[in-house]
């Protein structure tokens, strides 16, 4: 006889539905789940570049390794799963239907003697007395019980349990059901849409008016996750998607208002609630809709969702005031600012590009109290610019309005750095009586004038030399003097070092060292008392000493000017996230069946009895289709339990049976 | 004509009048927390504290020892609760606070009590000693009331130090770990019950023991034992249904893996020599059949914790599946026992190959639960160690 070839499509549905294919599939499955745990995912690219090097950057990017989750070769795995799930119902689902409803009826005597669990009884009673008692013990033990006539004998067939096999087809069609709900919303219809050319992402940092038509998307769209930041006061009908390395802007059928979002703190500092009061504008509404959105409590309106996500600065504007820091302090300009925006500004000469970057309303920091138990202070509003020279390098400062505590003092802080990757260094400018930076700048401003400063060096050279005698040389010693001066307003102790080390041999240098300092302080501490006419208090000359410290910090600082922001109008923008998912419906779905369906498969087993009433032989058998001990001690107790109602059949019958 | 022989009585037939009491209760718990407090509550926590409290019930009248159990626990903190008042400072001032009854307090007593567990248990394992077993599980029982006792309080505290810090102490990694102490135990004990063998308690003790070293560890090196207010994606209440059921599914693999070293130290060494101590261990078959119902138990109440996990995500932050690291890894936790499972059920596999597995999974499972936390982040980092 010759072999007949199956036919390929039962060959597919074998290899489809075989267990094997699953595991293997299911391997794959998790290894790359936990690829993309590792390795984190959707960075920008220069991440990845600098990371792995260009070589390897290259391969893990035709990988697909930093979108595991949406690449093609995921997608298919997760797609021949559920394939391969589906065809397993598909070919058992029908079998398994049938014998829900199946009493198996055509069980031969012979092969429930032959069962595991069989056990035979004579009894005394008629037949049908017979069938009705056991019925009814069987019934009691919470099975389903027909019984049937079969030529000579009667069969009473019971089941318990079969709904277990409705739990399998429920919990493995919910696996497709849910990954349907996920289809419908995954990213993967951009992709497709991008590979179709139909679309296009936009990479440009443009506003959204200039966006071309290639990268917007309409109503048609029917699933998208998208962003939007709303300043206080102003709406939006346009959400965000990020894509890759751009973005595709979505229009929205109707417009959302934020009319104030407020964000509330917990009396540690830390945040307790970020709320948005939105106004939906629809022309479909007969009134514009208001509500609060918070965290955990999104606004659900024409199927879209809207969720709090985020917050920022919404373009706050800012009053500032620069000092500048080589001239004089009369030269400083205000100027009026909104964040995200820049201002052309000619200082010491050159033109500077001011970019505002930022503006925070709290700065709720960790720090520790006397007894070095860490509490949280909140250190009021600061501002982040970057100062940008003409030859395009950008220096970013951040600076607190208010001065900050250290070790009982008050200080206006800046913090400079000159990448994001490096930490900020800190330029602490002593506050005056009145908490201000005048009398600083004040100082700093007569260190910086030649004329004046001459004077007063000149003046108490003269002093000093009239003493000691030596008064031709007050005009050169005043010139050297401030010289020293200029060092140091350049360059600090470290500038005074420096040049020194050019025209100081070294054996000499810290004798030459400790004489400068000992002259610069004596011309500063002039120059000090020029400002305080009176005798300067202790708590003055503190102030002097930490102004000394701040100068020397100043070339560090490299900025023409010392920004202070005088006040401010705070903006907020609440950022939101505004989604589109029909498939939650089927991911919800698929959920309910899924639970249903195992708890079903765990704690229903399938359990069989028969009662074979044939003579005066009762034959008991019964089969479990899990292999647990529960079964046996049921098995056990009922034929305990039979026998006693045979044994109660045989004391309410007569002697003789009859036939 | 004569009374029908019935296999047992019907479950509510079988009910004695002390279920009754109970059941009353509860319910009266319930309808007075409701009553009390309905004014900070929305309808999903209104709905919560119902089926909490018919569960209760239900969980009394199957497992008859929980009914002592809860109104012993309950009992407790309503003493410490009237001692507190409402000035949280009592809890350094006061004797039994100090000592028993505030949470941090409780949960040491629990800490030690779990340790004395473990040993009395060893010595029930080493030296067949009945008595060491039955004292295993009485000092398990005290410790899980401590234990229970010290959440229910600090769920109190939390609203003492300040009305806003509330919130149920689910929250971060010491309050979840004794969270997993109280559950490994309970479902230890449930096993312990049903099957009337004692012999396993030293297996379960380790993963408890663990579970508590780890507790004062954090307490002391990090001070987790600190109540700290929610941040504002917490504060739902999803996490009342997410984190406990989140817990029943790792306390049972917990306890499934515990087992399954038990059942390859009794297959080592019972090959070697017939007579050791392994031989004191229960059957194989039986240590077979609760590793299969644990884990099947803990994977019915994983899949429902990863779906509320998708609900409450989809809530909170827009999308009820963002392949974020702990999200992900719950699925790679629940696929290996969904395997796990099939090849017990459709392949009847059973056996060392199964113990083995059990224990790779819960080498899993931790990966799950504290190396996410530890060595990648992500948006649900909010235990960090």
């Amino acid at each position: 006889m010759s072999k007949k070839t199956p036919r390929f499509s039962l060959v597919l549905l074998e290899f489809l539905g075989s267990m094997n294919l699953a595991i293997m599939l299911l391997c794959a499955l998790g290894i790359s789940s936990a690829i993309g745990t590792m390795l984190k995912q959707n960075q920008p690219f220069e991440d990845y570049l600098l990371r792995f090097g260009p070589f390897w950057f290259e391969v893990f990017k035709e990988l697909g390794l930093y979108n595991i989750y949406a690449s093609i070769w995921f997608l298919a795995i997760n797609a021949f799963l559920v394939v391969s799930t589906l065809v397993c119902v598909y070919r058992n689902a029908p079998g398994m239907l049938r014998e829900i409803g199946s009493w198996k009826y055509s069980v031969q005597h012979r092969s429930l003697a032959g069962m595991r669990y069989s056990v035979k009884l004579p009894f005394a009673a008629s037949d049908e007395t017979t069938r009705d008692s056991t019925a009814a013990l069987l019934s009691s033990a919470g099975y389903q019980v027909r019984a049937k006539q079969q030529g000579e004998a009667i069969l009473v067939s019971a089941k318990k349990g079969m709904l277990n096999r409705l739990g399998y087809i429920l919990a493995h069609l919910s696996i497709g059901v849910i990954c349907l709900g996920g289809a419908m919303d995954s990213s993967f219809q951009f992709a497709i849409k991008q590979w179709l050319g139909e679309i296009k992402i936009e990479t440009r940092n443009i506003p959204a008016s200039e966006v071309p038509a290639i990268s917007w998307l309409g109503e048609d769209n029917w699933s998208f996750r998208g962003n939007v930041n709303l300043p206080e006061g102003s709406r939006a009908d346009l959400v965000f998607l990020n894509q890759g390395d751009g973005y595709l802007v979505q229009k929205l059928p109707f417009e959302v208002e934020l009319k104030d979002f407020r964000i509330e703190h917990y009396k540690t500092g830390q945040p307790k609630s970020f709320e948005s009061d939105l106004i939906i504008h629809d022309s479909d509404l007969a009134e514009p809709l208001e509500k609060t959105i918070a965290v955990n409590h999104p606004l659900i309106h024409k199927g879209l969702a809207i969720y709090q996500a985020s917050f920022q600065d919404g373009g706050s504007e800012l009053q500032l005031k620069t000092w500048p820091l080589h001239g004089n302090a009369a030269d400083s300009i205000e100027l009026g600012l909104e964040v995200f925006t820049q201002e052309t500004l000619p200082l010491k000469g050159e033109s500077y590009q001011l970019e505002l970057d930022d503006f925070r309303l709290f700065n709720i920091n960790p720090v520790l109290d006397e007894q070095g138990e860490q509490e949280f202070k909140n250190f009021g509003p600061n501002f982040t610019v970057r100062l940008r020279n003409s030859s395009g390098q950008a220096l970013e400062y951040q600076t607190y309005q208010l001065p900050l505590e250290f070790e009982g003092r008050l200080f206006f802080t800046s913090g400079m750095r000159t990448s994001p990757a490096e930490p900020y260094r800190f330029l602490h400018i002593p506050a005056d009586e009145n908490y201000s930076l005048e009398r600083f700048m004040a100082l700093l401003s007569l260190l910086h004038d030649k004329e004046r400063m001459s004077k007063v060096i000149a003046r108490n050279v003269q002093a000093d030399l009239a003493k000691s005698g030596q008064p031709e040389k007050a005009q050169q010693l005043t010139q050297s003097m401030l010289l020293l001066l200029q060092q140091f307003l350049q360059g600090g102790y470290e500038g005074i070092i420096q040049e020194m080390q050019q025209h100081v041999p070294e054996v000499r240098r810290e004798e030459v060292f400790n004489a400068y300092l000992k002259v610069l302080r004596s011309v500063l501490g002039e120059a000090f008392r020029e400002l305080y006419p009176q005798e300067p208090t202790a708590e003055q000359w503190q102030f002097y000493s930490e102004a000394v410290e701040a100068i020397n910090t100043l070339p560090f600082y490299q900025s023409p000017v010392f920004f202070q922001l005088k006040s401010f109008k705070h903006i907020q923008a609440s950022g939101l996230q505004i989604t589109k998912s029909p498939g939650t419906f089927w991911v919800y779905l698929g959920s309910a069946m899924l639970v249903a369906g195992v708890f079903m498969l765990f704690y229903l087993n399938r359990q069989r009895l028969w009662i074979w009433i044939e003579g005066n032989e009762l034959l008991f058998a019964g089969q479990s289709h899990r292999k647990t001990n529960d079964f046996p001690q049921e098995f056990a107790k009922l034929s305990a339990k039979l026998e006693q109602v045979v044994e109660q059949g045989r004391q309410s019958t007569p002697e003789s049976k009859t036939s | 004509m004569n009374d029908t022989i019935q296999y047992s009585t019907p479950w509510y037939k079988s009910l004695s009048s002390f279920d009754y009491v109970w059941a009353a209760i509860v319910l009266l718990s319930g309808a007075v927390a409701w009553w009390q407090y309905q004014q900070y509550m929305d309808s999903y926590e209104v709905g919560i504290l119902a089926g909490m409290s018919l569960s209760l019930v239900g969980l009394g009248w199957y497992w008859k020892s929980t009914r002592w159990f809860s109104l012993l626990v309950a009992g407790v903190c309503l003493c410490a609760l009237w001692i507190y008042g409402t000035e949280i400072g009592k809890g350094e001032s006061n004797f039994f606070l100090k000592f028993m009854l505030s949470s941090q307090s409780a949960i040491a007593w629990m800490g030690a009590l779990y340790f004395m567990a473990t040993g009395a248990f060893l010595i029930g394992l080493l030296a067949k000693s009945d008595f060491g077993n039955k004292a295993g599980s009485g000092l398990t029982w005290a410790a899980t009331v401590m234990g229970t006792v010290g959440l229910a309080v600090r769920w109190r505290e939390s609203y003492l130090i300040d009305f806003d810090f509330g919130h149920i102490p689910v929250s971060n990694l010491y309050e979840v770990f004794v969270l997993l102490c109280i559950i490994t135990a309970l479902l230890y004990l449930y096993y312990e019950n049903k099957f009337e063998n004692r012999q396993l308690g030293f297996f379960s003790s380790i993963a408890i023991s663990l579970a508590v070293g780890f507790v004062f560890w954090y307490s002391y090196a990090k001070g987790g034992a600190e109540i700290q207010p929610l941040v504002p994606a917490l504060k739902s209440y999803w996490m009342k249904i997410h984190v406990p059921a989140n817990f029943v599914g790792y306390g049972a693999f917990s306890l499934s893996a515990m087992l399954g070293i038990a059942w390859l130290l009794k297959d080592t060494f019972i090959t070697k020599k017939k007579d050791t101590w392994a031989a004191g261990l229960p059957d194989f078959q039986l240590m077979e059949d609760i590793i299969y119902k644990s884990i099947a138990l803990g994977f019915a109440f994983f899949t429902i914790a990863t779906i509320l996990g998708a609900l409450w995500a989809a809530e909170a932050w827009g999308s009820y599946w963002s392949w974020d690291p702990k999200e992900t890894w719950a699925l790679i936790v629940w696929l290996n026992y969904a395997a796990w499972l099939h090849f017990r059920l459709v392949h009847g596999w059973s056996g060392r190959a199964m113990a083995w597995w059990a224990l790779a999974g819960y080498a899993v499972t931790l990966f799950c639960f504290l190396g996410v936390n530890m060595f990648l982040s992500g948006l649900h980092s909010y235990g960090e160690l």
